[in-house]
């Protein structure tokens, strides 16, 4: 799994929102808002790097007090509303 | 005879040359006609764009069908855009700029002389004062009690008529601009909102501002009810009514942190409305605290 090119991640008071801003979602015009956790783990793979649920469960057992199996869960949840939301292919 | 007119709108400056049949057609701006200015945010000349080298497409903004429709391209360095008045219509107005926008040529069809001037100098603007905590909004303006109330909508929403509203139930309310008004939040955390030389179909050229009271975003319904907005959706309905292009990153930073410092000063509302005086009595009662 990668990200698409072209979005950009605005932190807004404790939220982010991530915005179409390159010439690649340029008919972007979905709002897509996301956590502090979710947008931890964008930012680890937002530079186009290879990712699946293994890899961003690992980043957050890095960053957060969370058991390997929590982690799994949530990353996979992650996964799937990135997906649903076409942000990531 | 090329003569070079000098206008500060927002507190900033810029000048047009052109010949005088040209510069006559400006009626909208003879109130920010200014004899000198100090600096300039852009010079536009009207004349010939050299058509001979090869341009390099970057992208075409269709984003709204009833919007003129921007192509846009490099020239090497520079930038040439090219506007038709609606999505399917010809190219009638050429512009090419230098890189940061301050030195512009504009070559049209002498049909669409007005709409390509207007067009070409709102662009212009709003490119070169990005950085400077402003922006360029598409939006209708009310002032009422010394405070200047916005309201952002697609095309057809009913900006103009919730501004007509205002008017109706407020004898006190005016109409400061009905499409294209300044916002600046400027570096006291004051956010004020200006007239413009650019204002849709409505002829509202004034050379006034006020601090802003609120900002509303307008969506049609069979019922009035208005409640206040998440930052992430003010955020987004901010984004889409200011002029900006989207490819360039230094420009939606700048978009994004004066849009980020406004919305986290003025609280944003959406009103679903019909179009009647209630949903005017109830948009002011809710946002002019």
């Amino acid at each position: 799994m990668k990200v698409k090119p072209g979005f950009k991640l605005r932190p807004l008071g404790n939220e982010f929102i991530l915005v179409g801003e390159g010439v690649e979602q340029i008919n972007f015009n979905k709002m897509i808002t996301m956590n502090e956790s979710a947008a931890y783990l964008w930012q680890q793979v937002m530079d186009g790097t290879d990712f699946d649920a293994e890899r961003l469960a690992e980043l957050l057992t890095q960053e957060y007090e969370v058991s390997h199996e929590q982690a799994l869960q949530d990353a996979q949840t992650t996964i799937q509303s990135w997906l649903d939301a076409e942000i990531i292919q | 005879m090329v003569r070079r007119r000098n206008y500060t709108v927002a507190d900033l400056s810029f000048s047009i040359a052109a010949e005088e049949e040209y510069l006559a057609l400006l009626t909208n701006y003879a109130p920010f006609e200014v004899e000198t200015i100090s600096s300039s945010l852009f010079q536009l000349t009207i004349g010939k764009v050299d058509g001979s080298k090869e341009k390099v497409s970057v992208f075409t903004d269709t984003s709204d069908d009833d919007m003129p429709r921007i192509e846009v391209y490099r020239v090497g360095e520079d930038w040439q855009l090219q506007i038709s008045m609606y999505k399917e219509s010809p190219v009638c107005a050429i512009i090419r700029a230098n890189q940061d926008f301050s030195v512009a040529t504009l070559q049209f069809d002498p049909n669409s002389a007005k709409f390509a001037i207007d067009n070409a100098a709102m662009l212009l603007y709003a490119f070169t004062t990005a950085h400077l905590g402003v922006l360029e909004m598409h939006a209708s303006v009310t002032v009422k009690d010394g405070k200047g109330f916005l309201f952002l909508g697609h095309s057809g929403t009913g900006k103009s008529t919730h501004s007509r509203l205002w008017m109706e139930a407020f004898e006190d309310a005016r109409l400061l601009n009905d499409d294209n008004p300044i916002l600046r939040l400027l570096p006291n955390n004051e956010v004020r909102v200006y007239g413009s030389p650019w204002s849709g179909k409505t002829p509202c050229y004034i050379n006034k501002n006020v601090p802003v009271g609120g900002i509303v975003k307008l969506n049609q319904a069979p019922h009035n009810e208005i409640r206040p907005l998440r930052l992430p959706e003010a955020y987004a309905y901010m984004l889409s009514s200011a002029s900006g292009l989207k490819i360039v990153p230094e420009m939606m930073d700048a978009l994004y942190k004066t849009i980020a410092g406004i919305i986290q000063i003025i609280p944003l509302y959406t009103l679903d409305c019909l179009p009647n005086v209630e949903a005017a009595r109830l948009c002011e009662s809710t946002v002019n605290i």
